[in-house]
């Protein structure tokens, strides 16, 4: 997760969405000239996906510049965060953080947890365990490559929040770790 | 509701590979058919899963309706009249200060990563929660389908009706907070299904929080709302 910043920009229903279509462009505009790895909008919500948090630091500042009034909120991790927060004079203290406190229950049911952090990068839970070994299988046996393979799993993704550059990475190393059994 | 026809399968089992629930089984004519029971309805093989324009989805009929409702993003909610599975949460709390200082929100998503979960399931939690003195979001769709809402019941006839994920939202003042996830602990020992859950309050109130959780469930990322967002009168 160290490598992976999620940006999301929304309105709130009823209250600032009114005319919100041209600030939410705007906002991908942002985020594409700071080079997110991957953009989406699913239902007016839009997402953008960055590795590096310097990028995110600048998006924030000029999404300030912009003075949108639509709510950003960043994933990852909270340190780096606040810091870029600070940094792009957004604001000292962030508005709201919300922590996860993992997955309870019958845990019995999941499958490993490498599988889980590929097929996780879906928030809707789209992409099946059978497409996510059968990707590893097919980079193990040299059918296609890491990187072919993440693009084919994020097909089910409908919000496209999917990672392709972390799956890619994921898959390589599941692969490599099967071959040496 | 979705089916295979028999007549355009080619059995390529293409559509077993994308169901996230494992719902689609093989015959012994090779065709690939749907077990009813289990599909949540998510729409997956439908978009992704046949190339051959074998799978064909019909609207279901109440109760079953509710699967397509919650399982698949695309679809929207006209039975609940609320859209998504939920609200934005902490993403508008800046606009919306539906969490204020003090207080915190709680989400609990069944279902997710992978198992998808039933009525029943989302009960078990909720009377759980509603016991220990959450209140739930007005504006969640899932809190539109209760027949209680103080005591978190929902209708009998959903009770089998299975999902992909729900998410329950409710919010309660801070001191709270031990006290419920206290029975969400004992839920988690008997129920069939898998939950994340997750906790939310304005960023001043943040280590009060993490003072009520246990410290090694805690996920070492999260979500911050910056405050960009900026609330203006509309019509």
């Amino acid at each position: 997760m160290r490598g992976e910043f999620i940006v999301m920009s929304m309105a709130a229903k009823g209250i600032n969405d009114a005319g919100a279509g041209p600030k939410l462009r705007r906002f991908l505009r942002i985020a594409r000239k700071h080079g997110a790895v991957s953009v989406s909008d699913v239902k007016s919500v839009m997402h953008a996906v960055f590795t590096d948090i310097g990028a995110v630091e600048s998006v924030l500042r000029d999404l300030r510049r912009a003075r949108l009034g639509l709510s950003v909120t960043v994933t990852g991790l909270v340190a780096p965060i606040h810091r870029a927060c600070c940094r792009s004079e957004v604001a000292e203290e962030p508005h709201t953080v919300a922590h996860s406190l993992g997955v309870w229950g019958n845990r019995r049911r999941l499958p490993s947890e490498t599988v889980l952090s590929v097929m996780t990068m879906c928030g809707h839970s789209l992409v099946s365990v059978p497409l996510v070994e059968q990707a590893v299988a097919s980079v193990r046996a040299g059918v296609c490559s890491p990187r072919a393979a993440a693009v084919k799993l994020a097909e089910p993704c409908v919000c496209g929040i999917f990672n392709v550059d972390r799956a890619a990475r994921l898959i390589a190393r599941l692969a490599r770790s099967g071959k040496r059994r | 509701m979705v089916q295979i026809s028999k007549s355009k399968c080619v059995c390529c089992h293409r559509c077993a590979l994308f169901c996230p629930v494992a719902a689609i089984r093989s015959g012994r004519d090779g065709a690939s058919w749907i077990d009813e029971a289990i599909c949540v309805e998510c729409g997956v093989c439908v978009r992704n899963g046949c190339l051959s324009g074998a799978i064909r989805r019909r609207r279901s009929p109440w109760p079953r309706s509710v699967r397509a409702l919650f399982s698949d993003p695309v679809t929207k909610h006209r039975s609940t009249g609320v859209p998504g599975r939920g609200t934005a949460e902490s993403k508008t709390n800046d606009v919306t200060n539906r969490i204020q200082p003090g207080q915190v929100g709680l989400n609990v998503e069944l279902g997710r990563p992978g198992v998808g979960t039933s009525f029943h399931q989302v009960q078990q939690v909720t009377r759980r929660m509603a016991k220990a003195g959450a209140g739930f979001e007005e504006q969640n769709p899932l809190t539109h389908l209760m027949s209680d809402r103080r005591r978190g019941v929902f209708p009998r006839e959903l009770w089998p009706e299975r999902v992909l994920s729900v998410v329950v939202e409710a919010s309660l003042p801070l001191e709270e907070l031990a006290g419920v996830l206290k029975e969400l602990r004992a839920v988690e020992r008997k129920i069939g299904t898998v939950f994340s859950v997750s906790v939310y309050c304005r960023w001043a109130d943040r280590r009060r929080m993490l003072a009520l959780v246990d410290r090694r469930r805690l996920l070492p990322q999260a979500k911050v709302n910056v405050g960009l967002g900026r609330a203006r009168r509309q019509r």
